[in-house]
């Protein structure tokens, strides 16, 4: 039974700050020694067992009843070798980690320094020291990272999380035949300020569930009403569903809205189209697979009541609403209209500022804008599969960027997982997924004019460490910002996982 | 057509009380026999006069089987038999039937004892209801009577929960009771075979749930007994009887175990050791890994964990006590919160669900100020916790078990949402079977297609064989015929000269005749001559023989004779005459002469 515990707490310490090999060797230590305290003395200069101290230290994270030992933190903390490289001249080697009397800085073999540029060889944080400080024993150092983390299995995973409310969300299979829609209730305790105890349920609630004959890759919930917009990802069609009341509990799709047919030698339906709802008060979508395609229906009647007047044939990557009458569409070159709906003819594009270095892989871009008040505040964020992020502000948008290259394993088969979103209630933070298993979150404030490699500010691995059957690596799928809760996300990924999660600044003070 | 019947009296698009009736194959079966935890009324028990008021409830009923110990699946047991009156058996498995009547006892206890109700059972009709109790083992085989019989397979959930099948002939249901399709740290997940019932009766707890992660909720929970337990606070754990709180007290003794840790356990008044001994009985009813480690270490044998004595209350210092009942509406549980309430240091933490009008309800609320018998207040300070730890199936598992059982028909019980037309819909589409959610007192009819085996004599088939040629396909249905009897339970399909031969008959034959007068004025060898040509031009393809010497045509074995009127020699008169097997010629053949020949002959 001790196993059982060791699992469980080796499990939820593994998911969020431990890589798999470490993993192994903490199981074989903690069963060996399975009582706390352990000696400590014989092992601060051995390199072997930095895992074993850093398993120590977690261990103390539960454990208030013992006092903890006078000791820094990061001293005990891996030397990441790569990440260093990409962004350092200087190196340790070799590495010191140190005791408390080392001074910190470059370690070489004539002067041993322990290093003073230590990152996390999971998270990818960087190690903080504090002199002459300890960890208090209430402390636990997964609350370092989030107040709130909540797990979920659906039985098929979904690439789409939209907010219906701000308690409910949207998810849908894409699967090749049938797939479910299901309207979810979110925990009641994640939205229970007040006394988190009292609340009783960390479940999800299906609140509404339905059928959907084909894949769902894009899914709009159109404001002010209960129902959404669903496309297939292969035609131009668009399937609008009622998500029902509380009479019952059943999804129904009420009737399908047409997408302009493909021109001749077009490939129109091989990614389906884009959809954003129309802003209040008529309820509207905007849709269309390619530029020249673009329109706005109503949701009503089905009739068109504008056309975008282009006969471009290039595949739109996104479609966003930004005041009543002014909306971007992004394509997948990375060119970007800003189209006000009241002139039906086409902007000038604002082009991706030219990479800094030729690349050979064919990239493809997505965007996603702020939601401000005016237009001209708004700013727009481009991501490309090559994991360059392009930030550029619409009241000039010919002007200078932000551009950054983020710190993600892009390896070119992002595919169409790739999303780019900003924080609504967050200044200047966006996350982005599709990379691999995680959802990063990164601060633009620091960001300039040039493309330099930018760390994330914060990164959820849950996905990508969670126990899968599947051989296949998981991948993240999609993520949604809370829409008032400055620091909430949810994440989906390819094993069908659903998190949410209430992540902590690693600098910023607690709230 | 044979039809299965479900009534729930209980339970219905409900939680609570479960009682479901079930009439299946001209039995009636009663399934668990709960109360409602919420009421002090009629609305505790189950509504016995839909039976009641048509007899006796032993007249009515074959068997009574429970599911589970849990109140609300057993609760009115003694009220059923010994009240109402029930004589009949009362199935249930050994952990069940050892562990029911000592919490019928507490239940009693509080009830009559400190709130002082009159009209329940006593203690003397719990042992009296014991008595009926017939105790069934897993995957055993019980014959009820000739034609019933009931299968017990496990269910997790609780020590001793079991599912049902039930069996009539070839018609079946099961039922689940309460189940769990993940195992947990002391018991297994529910298991049953490929078993094809007619209809599966599943409880519904969960069934519009998805599951946080069972790791991140027992980190929670051991989190916040440790901060309390931490800053010298007192954790009170009330638990519901028995089942989850041996989930929790596996948990902390490990933690304490590993963090080494040296706040005392406690498990207030003798019920839960008492409990926990039959656990160590009943070992075989646990998981796996328990059972299999049984012999170096009796996972219940606690070390860190002993039993309370009500002065400990009052000691200084960090503790933690798991007391009876759950929902803190009695009892040891409510004595110790009334004592820790006051301070804000402690912590209290509702394990499981919590009927309406209970304390346990009213805090988790958010009720700071309760309002006790004798209009005393009581202020809440301590930290109150919920933790759902109940072990039920959710749509995900409630569909692993139909993919287990391959029922012909669904009926969800046990389920709080009224609205569950999208799991229905699920399960429909799915599986491609109709999925039924009858409310209280409301009757669910299940047609069923049940197989009827006959035996076939020998010579029929073989003379079937030698008739037909090919051999039969198992696959294709194929007709024959024969005379079958059906004596003493048994049907045998045999042939028409046997049958008589066995029963003593003697063979008669039906004949049907008929005359049909026609005006043809020629002899009676031209008449008969025309209507032999006229049949046979119209008949083609069977067999039409001319008989002059009888004065008479054949057609296959249809004989039509010819004779004429004595008073006129012009109307000729026809006798037909057929035998019952060829009723459709001879009538067609009666309805063509009728209409007359025609005039012109070759």
């Amino acid at each position: 039974m001790d196993d059982d515990l060791d699992e469980l707490l080796d499990e939820v310490e593994k998911k969020f700050f431990y890589s798999d090999s470490t993993r192994s060797e903490s199981r074989t230590d903690s069963t060996n020694t399975p009582k706390y305290p352990r000696e400590k003395d014989n092992k601060r200069s051995d390199p072997e067992d930095i895992d074993a101290l850093l398993e120590e230290l977690l261990d103390e994270d539960y454990d208030g009843s013992t006092p903890v030992e006078t000791e820094p933190i990061p001293k005990g903390s891996k030397v990441e070798g790569k990440s260093l490289s990409q962004s350092e001249d200087k190196k340790c080697r070799p590495v010191f980690l140190g005791g408390t009397s080392i001074p910190n800085g470059v370690g070489t073999l004539l002067s041993q320094r322990s290093c003073d540029q230590l990152r996390c060889t999971s998270c990818d944080f960087r190690v903080l020291m504090f002199e002459d400080q300890e960890w208090d024993s209430s402390c636990d150092y997964l609350f370092l990272r989030y107040k709130d983390l909540y797990v979920y299995q659906l039985d098929h995973p979904t690439r789409v999380l939209e907010w219906t409310s701000g308690k409910t969300i949207c998810v849908a299979g894409f699967g090749p035949d049938r797939n479910e829609i299901l309207e979810l209730h979110l925990p009641p305790k994640l939205f229970a300020d007040e006394n988190k105890g009292l609340c009783a349920e960390r479940d999800f609630k299906v609140v509404h569930g339905g059928f959907s004959d084909g894949p769902v890759h894009r899914l709009r919930h159109i404001q002010g009403t209960r129902c959404v917009v669903t496309n297939n990802g292969r035609s131009s069609s668009l399937q609008v569903w009622d998500v029902g009341d509380d009479e019952s509990d059943v999804f129904r799709r009420t009737s399908s809205i047409e997408g302009a047919a493909p021109l001749a030698g077009q490939a129109a339906g091989e990614r389906g189209s884009q959809v954003a709802a129309g802003p209040s008060p008529q309820p509207c979508v905007l849709h269309g697979a390619l530029l020249g395609h673009v329109q706005l229906s109503q949701l009503a009647s089905g009739d068109t009541c504008y056309t975008l007047e282009t006969d471009s044939s290039e595949p739109l990557s996104a479609l966003q609403f930004v005041s009543p009458w002014v909306f971007l569409a992004c394509c997948r070159n990375g060119n970007l209209f800003a189209v006000d709906t009241r002139s039906p003819s086409l902007p000038p594009p604002t082009p991706v500022p030219p990479p800094p270095e030729a690349s050979t892989d064919p990239v493809h871009w997505g965007m996603h804008a702020t939601a401000g008040a005016d237009v001209a505040g708004c700013r727009v964020a481009r991501l490309s599969s090559g994991a360059e992020v392009v930030v550029s502000d619409l009241r000039n948008p010919g002007g200078p960027a932000r551009r950054a290259l983020l710190e993600v394993p892009a390896d070119g088969s992002a595919g169409d997982h790739l999303r780019v979103s900003w924080a609504p209630a967050l200044e200047d933070c966006l996350a982005v997924s599709g990379f691999d298993g995680g959802v990063q979150v990164f601060s633009v404030s620091t960001w300039g004019p040039e493309a330099r490699e930018q760390r994330a500010l914060f990164q959820h691995r849950g996905h990508s460490v969670l126990p899968s059957e599947r051989s296949a690596p998981v991948r993240t799928t999609a993520h949604a910002w809370h829409p008032d809760r400055p620091r909430t996300l949810l994440s989906a990924a390819t094993d069908g996982s659903v998190h949410v999660w209430d992540w902590v600044h690693p600098g910023a003070a607690q709230d | 057509m044979p039809e299965i019947k479900v009534t729930p009296l209980g339970a219905g698009q409900d939680v609570g009380r479960s009682c479901i009736l079930v009439s299946i194959g001209g039995k009636n079966i009663m399934l668990d026999c709960g109360m409602h935890m919420g009421f002090n009324d009629d609305r505790r028990f189950p509504d016995f006069s839909y039976i009641t008021q048509n007899g006796r409830l032993t007249e009515f009923l074959d068997c009574v089987i429970i599911s589970h110990f849990h109140l609300d699946h057993c609760g009115a047991l003694p009220y059923m038999s010994e009240m109402v009156g029930y004589d009949g058996p009362i199935y249930m498995t050994h952990p069940t039937k050892a562990i029911c009547p000592i919490l019928l006892e507490d239940f009693r206890k509080i009830t009559v004892d400190k709130k002082g109700e009159t009209n329940f059972f006593t203690s003397q009709m719990i042992k009296d209801c014991m008595k009926k109790v017939v105790p069934l083992n897993l995957h055993q085989t019980v014959q009820v009577d000739e034609e019933l019989e009931i299968k017990a397979y496990y269910a997790g959930h609780v020590l001793g929960a079991a599912m049902v099948q039930i069996k009539v002939g070839s018609e079946s249901v099961v039922y689940t009771g309460d189940y769990n399709m993940t195992p947990d740290r002391h018991l297994g997940a529910a298991w049953i075979d490929k078993c094809r019932p007619d209809l599966l009766i599943s409880e519904s707890t969960y069934a519009t749930t998805i599951r946080d992660s069972k790791r991140c909720r027992e980190r929670d929970f051991l989190k916040k007994v440790h901060e309390t337990v931490e800053r010298g606070g007192k954790v009170l754990i009330p638990v519901f009887a028995l089942g989850r709180a041996q989930e929790l007290c596996i948990l902390l003794e490990t933690f304490w175990e590993r963090m080494n840790l040296k706040a005392p356990i406690y498990f207030s008044t003798g019920m839960t050791e008492k409990a926990n001994h039959y656990y160590k009985l009943f070992i075989t009813w646990t998981n796996q890994k328990i059972r299999k480690t049984f012999v170096q270490r009796n996972m219940f044998e606690f070390k860190h964990i002993k039993p309370f004595d009500r002065s400990y209350a009052d000691n200084p210092g960090p503790m933690v006590v798991f007391a009876t009942p759950g929902m803190l509406h009695a009892g040891q549980s409510l004595q110790i919160f009334k004592k820790w309430a006051g301070n804000e240091k402690n912590m209290v933490i509702m394990p499981g669900y919590c009927v309406q009008g209970t304390i346990g309800h009213k805090i988790l609320n958010g009720q700071r100020k309760l309002e006790l018998e004798g209009r005393s207040t009581l202020e809440v300070k301590l930290q109150v916790e919920y933790m759902s730890f109940s072990a039920h199936a959710d749509a995900k598992g409630i569909m692993q078990l139909i993919r287990m059982a391959e029922p012909r028909n669904m009926l969800l019980v046990h389920g709080e949402a009224v609205k569950m037309e999208f799991l229905k819909g699920k399960i429909e589409q799915e599986f491609s079977i109709d999925c039924y959610m009858p409310a209280n007192g409301e009757t669910t009819t299940v047609t069923t297609n049940p197989n009827v085996p006959v035996d076939i004599s020998l010579n029929l088939l073989k003379r079937e064989m030698s008739l037909g040629g090919t051999l039969p396909d198992p696959k294709k249905p194929r007709t024959m015929h024969g005379t079958l009897i059906m004596k003493e339970n048994s049907l045998r399909l045999v042939s028409p000269e046997q049958a008589m031969k066995e029963l003593g008959l003697s063979e008669h034959h039906l004949r049907f005749t008929c005359r049909v007068q026609l005006q043809d004025p020629h002899s009676d060898a031209d008449t008969l001559h025309r209507i032999y040509m006229h049949l046979k031009s119209v008949l083609k393809g069977y067999t039409t023989q001319h008989l002059p010497d009888s004065m008479s045509v054949m057609v296959e074995s249809i004989v039509v004779k010819v004779s004429s009127s004595t008073e006129d020699p012009n109307t000729k008169v026809l006798l037909l005459s057929w035998s019952y097997q060829d009723e459709d010629l001879g009538s067609f053949l009666s309805t063509l002469l009728k209409k007359g020949l025609p005039s012109t002959t070759v």
